[in-house]
C-alpha cells in the first residue's frame, strides 16, 4: 500500500480530537460503556464525531475543521453535553486525564472490531495497558512540503505541549512522580517516537514505501510518532497532549499550537536540521517528568531556561499571530496557566492529597468534565 | 468430684453444632468448587445443593429450639450484610437523571404481583395468601444478585441494571409484606390499633433506624477513610449492633438495613465504597446463608405447594422480561440487554425465606400453602436462578469469569 495523495487544506485550521475515560459511579473505576454510549448518542445531532476506542472504557470524540478558538469551544462543548447527557442515563462517569488513576490492565475488555482484535493479538498486555487518553490536534497546511516543514519546525515545542496538558500523575493507583505518565505507555511502542528527518514529500514517501516493503507498516496508522503527518486531512498530527480535564483547557491548548503554527508558517523563523533532535528526548522527558518546572533547553542556542519561562517567552513572540487568528483568549488562558504554574497533574494531586482518596479524586475529574 | 469415667467421651460421642456448622462448611464449599471448576457453574448453586441434600436427609428436624433461633440470627446478619452492600450500590442520582430506570423498576414489580396473584388464584390459594405470595414474590434475591456479581465480577448495563431493579424490588415486597401484615391483623385481631399502628411502626421504625445506622457508617468511614482495613471492623460492628436492635425492637431487618446501605450512598457525595471490604469474611457469611436457605426445604412442600410453585416461578420470569422489554427503549438499553435483565431477575431466596419466616412467627397457624408454595419456589430457584443470571450476563457479554 502506498501513501495516501496530501489533499491540500486551508493552513492553521484545525481539528481537535480528545479520547475520555468512561468510569462507573460507584468506585469510580473504568467500566464498560462504550457500546452503550454509541449507541445512545446515535440519535443526537452534533458537530464532529463519537467513536469507539480500542478498549470498551474509552470513546473518542472530535470536532470539525475549525477555525477559530470559538469554533472549538462551542463544538467541543455541544459533543461533551451530548456525551455527557446520555452517559447519565446510564449512571457512568465521564472525565478528561491521560490516564485512570487506578485502574488495573488486565481487567480490560477490547472494544468488538476486527482492528481492535488484530492490534490486542498483536501487542500484547501493551495493547491493554495502552489505556492511556490522549488529545490529539490536527493543524491544516497548504501543501505537503510546508507539513514537513511544519512538523519539523513545531517538534521543538513538544515538550510545551506535554507540560501545559499533563494530567496523567497516577498510574495503578500509584503516584508515579511524573507530570505526564501516559506517554511512557506510549515510548513502548516500536514504531513510537519521532518521524525521520525528510523535509520533501518525495523523501517522505520513499520512506514510507521503504517501511511498507519491510513488511512493519501497513499505513500511517501504524506509526505513533510524537507528530505524523496526516496527508488525507492535508494537515500534521500533534499527539503528545493528555487529554486535559476541562474542555475548555484543550480548546486553550489546540488554539495555542495553531498560533504557533501560523507563526511558524508564516515567519519561517528556524532553518531546520537533523541536530535540532539532539536535545529533543531530554526535553521530553523534563516535560513528562517535571512538567512546567521541567528543564528546556534551546536546540539551537543551547539556553536552558525552564519550560514554564520558554512558554511564557513563546507566548509573546507569537502574540501578533494569536491576534490574527482570533486565539487571544486561549493564548491568556495558556499564560494563566503557566503563571501559576498548575497544571491538571498538579491539580490532580492536591485533590488526592485532600481526598486522601483516588476514588473521590476520579469523581472529581468527572464533575470538572462535565462543568 | 465428678466421675473420673467423665473425663473421657461416651459412646457414640455427641457432636455439637460446631461439628454440623464445620461439616455444611466442608460439603458447601466442595461443592462450590466442583461447580465453579468442573461444571463450569456458579459457585452458590453449589451451596444451595448442599442445603437441599442436608434438609432431604431431615437436618433441619434435628435442631433444638435455641439453635434455630441462633441461625436465624445468623440468617439475618448474613442477609444484612448483603442487602447493605446492595443498597450502597444504588445511586439515586442515577434514578433522577433516567426516570426510566423506575418506571421499569415499577412495571416489572406490578406485573410479577399482577400475574402471580392471578395464577395463584387459579390454583384456589386463598386471595390472603395469594396477596402475601404475590408481595414476595416481587423481589429478586439479593444476596444471589450481589453474590454472582461479585463472583463474576460482571460490569456493564445489565449488571448495573439488575442491582438497581433488585434492590428496589426488596423494598417493595418487604413494604408489601408488611402492609398486608395490616389486612392480617383485622383477620386475626379486631383492635383497631394494631391493624394502622403495626405496619406504621414497622415502616417508620426501619426508616429512622436505617438512617440512624448510615449516618453513623459514613462517620466511621469518615474518620477512617476508605483505604483502612481497621475502620472495616468497626462498621462490621455497627451492622452486627444494628441486626441485633433490629430484633430487640421487633422491626424488620432486610427493610432496614437496605435502607441503611440506600442512605449511606446516597447522603455523601464521596464514593462511599466499604462493603468492597468484605472479601472472605462475607463470603463465608454468604455461604452460610445460602446453605440455611436451602436447608430449610422439606419435601413434603412439594405436594401441597409443587405445581402452584412452578407456575409462579414461570409467570413471574415472564412478568419480569415483559417489564423490562416494554420500556427497554426509553430506558435506553437494547432488547436483547432487556431480555438478559428481565430473566436476571428471576432468582428468589433468603429474602423470600426471611419474609415467610416472618410471617409463621406472628401467625404460627397461618396458610400451610405460604410455606409450601414459597419454599418450592426458592428450592427451584436456588438452583437454576443462578444459572439464569450466568447465562443472561454471558448473553451480553458482562461477565468477566
Amino acid at each position: 500500500m502506498s501513501l495516501e495523495e496530501f489533499i491540500p487544506s486551508k493552513p492553521c485550521t484545525f481539528g481537535v480530537e480528545l479520547e475520555m475515560q468512561l468510569v462507573n459511579r460507584h468506585d469510580y473505576d473504568l467500566t464498560k460503556a462504550a457500546s452503550d454510549l454509541m449507541r445512545l448518542v446515535a440519535k443526537e445531532t452534533h458537530p464532529g464525531e463519537i467513536k469507539p476506542e480500542m478498549t470498551e472504557s474509552m470513546i473518542e470524540l472530535s470536532t470539525d475543521i475549525c477555525h477559530h478558538h470559538s469554533d472549538a469551544v462551542t463544538q467541543l462543548r455541544r459533543v461533551r453535553d451530548v456525551l455527557v447527557a446520555a452517559s447519565e442515563q446510564l449512571n457512568v462517569g465521564l472525565c478528561g486525564g491521560g490516564t485512570h488513576a487506578f485502574q488495573r490492565w488486565s481487567e480490560r475488555t477490547i472494544y468488538d472490531s476486527p482492528r481492535f482484535h488484530f492490534l490486542s493479538e498483536l501487542y500484547g498486555y501493551l495493547a491493554k495497558q495502552f489505556t492511556v487518553f490522549g488529545q490529539h490536534v490536527h493543524i491544516g497546511c497548504p501543501d505537503p512540503d510546508s507539513a514537513l516543514y511544519l512538523l519539523h519546525a513545531m517538534s521543538r515545542y513538544i515538550p510545551h505541549f506535554i507540560a501545559l496538558s499533563a494530567s496523567s500523575p497516577y498510574v495503578q493507583g500509584v503516584d508515579t512522580g511524573f507530570h505526564s505518565a501516559r506517554l511512557n505507555s506510549v515510548f513502548a511502542f516500536p514504531l513510537s517516537g519521532r518521524a525521520p528527518f525528510v523535509l520533501k514529500w518525495e523523501d517522505f514517501e520513499t520512506y514510507f514505501d521503504k517501511m511498507v516493503k519491510t513488511g512493519v507498516v501497513e499505513s500511517m496508522k501504524d506509526f505513533y510518532w510524537d507528530i505524523r503527518p496526516k496527508p488525507g486531512f492535508g494537515t500534521i498530527e500533534v499527539r503528545v497532549m493528555d487529554t486535559p480535564l476541562s474542555i475548555d483547557r484543550a480548546a486553550a491548548i489546540a488554539c495555542y499550537i495553531q498560533s504557533l503554527a501560523r507563526y511558524l508558517l508564516e515567519e519561517r523563523p528556524f532553518v531546520l536540521s537533523e541536530d535540532d533532535y539532539l536535545v529533543y528526548t531530554f526535553n521530553r522527558f523534563e516535560a513528562c517528568r517535571f512538567g512546567l518546572d521541567g528543564a528546556y533547553v534551546d536546540p539551537q542556542t543551547g539556553e536552558r531556561t525552564t519550560l514554564g519561562q520558554h512558554i511564557a517567552q513563546t507566548l509573546k513572540v507569537i502574540k501578533p499571530h494569536a491576534a490574527a487568528l482570533e486565539a487571544e483568549a486561549a493564548c491568556e488562558e495558556i499564560r494563566e496557566l503557566v503563571a501559576s504554574g498548575k497544571n491538571d497533574a498538579v491539580w490532580l494531586r492536591e485533590v488526592h492529597a485532600d481526598a486522601k482518596s483516588l476514588n473521590e479524586m476520579v469523581r472529581q475529574q468527572c464533575l470538572r468534565w462535565a462543568a | 468430684m465428678t466421675s473420673e469415667l467423665s473425663l473421657f467421651p461416651g459412646w457414640p460421642p455427641a457432636p455439637d453444632p460446631v461439628f454440623f456448622a464445620g461439616l455444611a462448611l466442608v460439603f458447601a464449599g466442595l461443592a462450590g468448587e466442583i461447580c465453579f471448576r468442573k461444571l463450569r457453574l456458579p459457585r452458590i448453586t453449589g451451596y444451595a445443593v448442599v442445603g437441599l441434600v442436608g434438609g432431604t436427609l431431615g437436618l433441619s428436624s434435628m435442631l433444638d429450639a435455641q439453635t434455630s433461633a441462633a441461625i436465624r440470627l445468623l440468617i439475618d446478619l448474613a442477609l444484612g450484610l448483603l442487602l447493605f452492600e446492595l443498597g450502597s450500590r444504588l445511586n439515586l442520582k442515577w434514578m433522577r437523571s433516567n426516570p426510566w430506570i423506575i418506571v421499569t423498576s415499577a412495571l416489572e414489580a406490578l406485573l410479577t404481583f399482577v400475574a402471580v396473584y392471578v395464577v395463584l388464584r387459579v390454583f384456589n390459594v386463598s386471595p390472603l395468601t395469594a396477596v402475601l405470595i404475590a408481595s414476595i414474590s416481587m423481589a429478586t434475591s439479593p444476596a444471589v444478585v450481589i453474590q454472582l456479581k461479585n463472583e463474576l465480577r460482571a460490569e456493564g448495563q445489565v449488571t448495573e441494571r439488575l442491582l438497581a431493579l433488585a434492590a428496589l424490588n426488596s423494598v417493595y415486597a418487604v413494604v408489601a409484606v408488611k402492609l398486608v401484615y395490616g389486612w392480617m391483623h383485622q383477620a386475626y385481631h379486631s383492635s383497631f390499633w394494631v391493624v394502622l399502628f403495626h405496619p406504621l411502626y414497622l415502616l417508620v421504625g426501619s426508616i429512622v433506624l436505617a438512617f440512624v445506622l448510615a449516618k453513623a457508617c459514613n462517620l466511621v468511614f469518615r474518620k477512617f477513610g476508605s483505604q483502612d482495613h481497621h475502620g472495616f471492623v468497626v462498621l462490621i460492628g455497627l451492622i452486627m449492633l444494628m441486626v441485633a436492635l433490629v430484633h430487640m425492637l421487633k422491626l424488620p431487618n432486610s427493610l432496614t438495613l437496605l435502607l441503611a446501605g440506600i442512605i449511606f450512598r446516597n447522603v455523601e457525595e464521596r464514593p462511599q465504597l466499604w462493603p468492597a471490604y468484605f472479601g472472605t469474611a462475607g463470603w463465608l457469611l454468604a455461604v452460610v446463608l445460602f446453605v440455611l436457605t436451602s436447608l430449610a426445604f422439606q419435601w413434603e412442600y412439594v405436594v401441597i405447594g409443587g405445581l402452584a410453585a412452578l407456575a409462579i416461578i414461570v409467570v413471574r420470569s415472564l412478568a419480569k422480561v415483559v417489564g423490562t422489554v416494554a420500556v427497554a427503549h426509553q430506558a435506553g438499553i437494547s432488547y436483547k440487554q432487556a431480555v438478559a435483565l428481565g430473566f436476571s431477575l428471576c432468582p428468589m431466596a433468603s429474602l423470600a425465606f426471611v419474609l415467610v419466616a416472618d410471617t409463621y412467627d406472628i401467625y404460627p397457624q397461618f396458610d400451610p400453602m405460604l410455606k409450601a408454595v414459597v419454599m418450592c419456589a426458592i428450592a427451584v430457584l436456588q438452583l437454576v436462578g443462578p444459572l439464569v443470571v450466568y447465562w443472561a450476563l454471558a448473553l451480553v457479554g458482562e461477565r468477566k469469569d
